[in-house]
């Protein structure tokens, strides 16, 4: 058995997959930030726009929208532009970075909500506007109370990134398959892609967690385990 | 020489069925500092926030520096960055040291440096004996402290009046002094101040007026000795014995 190509096809999967989670990831946490602040605070239109948006995503499967985006999508599209094509690896991201989007922008939504109101008033008694508020009031509060969820978010992210493969993108799921079918060690190549995963999502959450704790501020959010209380 | 800086005429503002405010008309000058006292439910709070526009008024007029700031076209972030307002429960931006609650207004609204806002913060810090306490975050100190970290961030701005909703009533008993003595300072330092608290002592000490608020108007109103020791109005009356008989509880027994 060759082991050198195994080897050098995962991690190729494992750079690609990688990739992924951190493009999907970061590109949902800003969109899911503007969802958020246009859900709470935006105009009527702007709030049912943004409510609407999310009860969409979060009530279709994933999968069907990564089918959408990369086969649906381009075919109407080129009855205008014949020549349109998109890349694969594009159509994945564009697709799990408008459905991680929604999920982010519930997170922050209910951080939002989790601030007491006189801050916001003390903002206003300051003369500051309402977006000069958002940005340096209640942003900064809210991210450190939804981090929990972000990193739960990180987490879906890596392991949804698995979808790919229906598009051929060749992520680790793709290429370990793939190593499969040349090699017949399916079982062994699936349990090594489940260690590589679990792997992935322990050290992720790790470095999630001293994130958290280099910005934790006293007050805004509380590390009840550290009380030794409860 | 008498420099009116605020002037409320017949404000009115009413919550569903409930008119909170019927009327309500004074004027401060500058250096003056006014006391609101009365009964909890008299509009007290509500008549402070109709004046930065944190409630929007129903009918009546504001003149702030002679300018009427109750129409809609007026630029009400402008206003409320030259008036100072210090809540009862602080209000403190709790991601921020003390030094950036001072200095966050400086830097985003007056648009100062970074290097002219930490000079004007420290400054102000200084003013309500804070200094040590720069680098510290809200839920770090205490609520006498937090409140006069609140006080330093409203002093920073150079507001043309501050004022203050009750800005003692969440302390402990032994905290109150220490803010209390703050705003006395300013005042004799001849701040402009409008002041709803239940401190009568504070009120005595260095109220021009009190203004004593009932139903939603002002009842009676006059020097702090009159409406404090000689008072015209069975209301004031009753209200000023209820908080005399809360601050001597005990003493008679």
């Amino acid at each position: 058995m060759n082991y050198e190509y195994i080897l050098s096809e995962l991690s190729k999967g494992i750079v690609c997959t990688l990739e992924l989670t951190a493009l999907v990831f970061i590109g949902g946490f800003l969109f899911g930030f503007i969802l958020s602040v246009g859900r709470t605070y935006g105009s009527r239109f702007i709030r049912w726009l943004s409510i609407g948006y999310i009860e969409l995503i979060r009530g279709t499967p994933m999968l069907l929208q990564i089918l959408i985006i990369g086969f649906g999508l381009p075919i109407a599209i080129r009855n205008y532009y014949p020549d349109f094509t998109i890349n694969s690896f594009w159509a994945v991201s564009i697709a799990m970075i408008l459905n991680s989007g929604a999920y982010q922008a519930e997170y922050f939504r209910g951080a939002f909500n989790s601030l007491e109101f006189g801050q916001t008033e003390a903002g206003l008694a300051l003369g500051m506007s309402k977006w000069e508020i958002v940005k340096n009031i209640l942003l900064p509060q809210a991210i450190r109370r939804a981090f929990p969820n972000f990193t739960n978010e990180l987490i879906y992210i890596l392991k949804y990134s698995s979808l790919a493969m229906i598009l051929s993108v060749h992520e680790m799921t793709y290429q370990a398959k793939s190593v499969g079918a040349v090699t017949f060690r399916y079982g062994e190549i699936y349990l090594l892609l489940g260690a590589l995963y679990l792997a992935f999502a322990f050290a992720l959450a790790q470095i999630m967690k001293v994130v958290e704790m280099k910005v934790y501020i006293p007050g805004v959010t509380t590390r009840v385990e550290k009380r030794g209380l409860l | 020489m008498y420099e009116e800086v605020l002037k409320v005429v017949d404000l009115k503002k009413r919550f569903g069925n409930n008119e909170v405010l019927k009327g309500v008309s004074f004027s401060i000058g500058k250096g003056e500092t006014k006391v609101v006292i009365g009964p909890s439910g008299a509009g007290k709070s509500t008549m402070l926030r109709c004046i930065n526009r944190l409630v929007e008024p129903d009918g009546g007029k504001i003149y702030f520096k002679g300018d009427e700031i109750t129409s809609k076209n007026v630029d009400i972030k402008k206003i409320r960055s030259r008036i100072g307002f210090v809540f009862q429960h602080f209000n403190l931006f709790k991601h921020l040291t003390a030094l950036d609650n001072v200095k966050i207004g400086l830097k985003i609204v007056k648009k100062m440096s970074d290097k002219e806002a930490t000079e004007r913060a420290y400054k102000a810090l200084k003013m309500v004996r804070l200094e040590d306490c720069a680098s510290k975050y809200p839920a770090q100190l205490s609520g006498g402290q937090q409140q006069r970290v609140a006080i330093a961030r409203a002093l920073a701005m150079d507001p043309e009046i501050i004022l203050f909703d009750e800005p003692t009533s969440a302390l402990d008993p032994e905290l109150v002094g220490e803010v209390l003595d703050v705003m006395k300072e300013l005042s004799k330092k001849h701040v402009t101040m409008l002041v709803v608290t239940h401190e009568i002592g504070f009120a005595l000490g260095v109220a021009d007026e009190i203004l004593f608020f009932y139903d939603g108007v002002i009842w009676e109103r006059g020097k702090p000795q009159e409406i404090i020791y000689k008072p015209k109005k069975k209301e004031t009356k009753d209200f000023l014995r209820r908080i005399f008989e809360l601050y001597s509880r005990g003493e008679e027994e």
